[in-house]
């Protein structure tokens, strides 16, 4: 008898909570999160282009730094004449690692020298080579790739490479 | 006992600092020479990936509100950011680019995940011949050990 009162007390109270629930409760769903990928604008006056130098003999890398990465700084170079050549005074790395367009501040050549000899130093992880070989690093198997956007003007905020600098701190590797 | 143990302990907290492995890299957004500087103020100090999305943000809200209303809704960060922004270097942009302010796609760096610890300083310059322009300080450090956000923000701001 004392159960069946138990069991009629807990079916009592269910029916009498019945009225408090939403209608739509069943069909309420957690809405998606909104995905907030942004449309890339390209103005008229930019340009992407891919520069890549491929000379694995030539590639010197030397562990302790003292030897200079020509590959490096001729990669940065011919990005930067090709730039000047059709009247672009900036340009932005777009590997995503190292992207300048998503604020990667790194722009200038010799701080991305240094940037890319922290490998192997320590715990770091210099995201200036491609570990995963996913194309999103700038020296990729003794390979060195560059994705560049070019601009005429600077963009506030982003740091891009001026190119006469970048094309003055280049020449003096080779 | 107990105080030696607890000495002991702090002077090993306090020389975490000493032998966290750091590098700072500096980034112009135009080359000028220390003596041309007359003023300079700090307009964004935080994690790489904040600053991109500080940058997200304020794209969004001038996709929403347009170049003067930018700065309404941000979040404290993003806003004082937007407010380093707006001025000349925001309408340079805006006229040079003839279409709005861009910024490219806001990919999430992967790094993130990395044993790295990177902070970025960003100073709005004024120069003695009137021009503006940005300057950034980046910290990369070793995780292993740590350092604080107080101890990066003092580091930054030491030189």
């Amino acid at each position: 008898m004392k159960r069946v009162r138990k069991v009629a007390l807990i079916l009592s109270s269910g029916l009498a909570l019945v009225g408090c629930t939403p209608a739509n409760f069943y069909t309420v769903r957690t809405p998606k999160p909104v995905k907030s990928t942004i449309k890339v604008v390209v103005p008229k006056d930019t340009e992407t282009k891919w520069v890549k130098i491929d000379n694995r003999d030539n590639f010197i890398w030397d562990k302790s730094g003292k030897e200079m990465p020509r590959q490096l700084a001729e990669t940065f170079y011919t990005a930067a004449v090709y730039g000047k050549q059709h009247g672009y005074r900036y340009f932005a790395v777009t590997q995503k690692n190292t992207n300048n367009l998503s604020g990667f501040p790194i722009n200038d050549f010799n701080e991305m020298l240094r940037y890319c000899k922290l490998k192997g130093r320590g715990h770091f992880r210099s995201m200036c080579w491609d570990y995963d070989n996913n194309g999103q690093g700038i020296i990729v198997n003794r390979s060195v790739y560059l994705k560049v956007q070019y601009f005429k003007e600077p963009v506030p905020g982003i740091f891009l490479y001026n190119i006469e600098q970048t094309m003055k701190e280049t020449e003096k590797y080779f | 006992m107990k105080q030696w143990f607890l000495t002991a302990a702090s002077v090993l907290l306090l020389s975490q600092s000493v032998w966290a492995d750091y590098e700072i890299f500096t980034g112009k957004s135009e080359p000028f020479r220390h003596r041309q500087v007359s003023k300079k103020e700090v307009i964004f100090f935080g994690e790489l990936e904040s600053y991109r999305k500080s940058l997200e943000e304020i794209q969004n809200a001038m996709k929403a509100h347009g170049t003067m209303g930018v700065i309404n809704g941000l979040s404290n960060q993003s806003a004082n950011l937007a407010k380093g922004l707006v001025g000349e270097g925001m309408k340079a942009g805006v006229t040079g680019l003839g279409i709005g302010l861009l910024y490219g796609a806001l990919d999430p760096y992967i790094m993130s995940f990395y044993a790295d610890q990177q902070y970025v300083q960003v100073y709005k310059i004024m120069l003695k011949n009137g021009k503006t322009v940005y300057m950034n300080r980046f910290f990369i450090g070793d995780k292993h050990p740590s350092l604080t956000e107080l101890e990066i923000k003092s580091i930054l701001g030491g030189k």
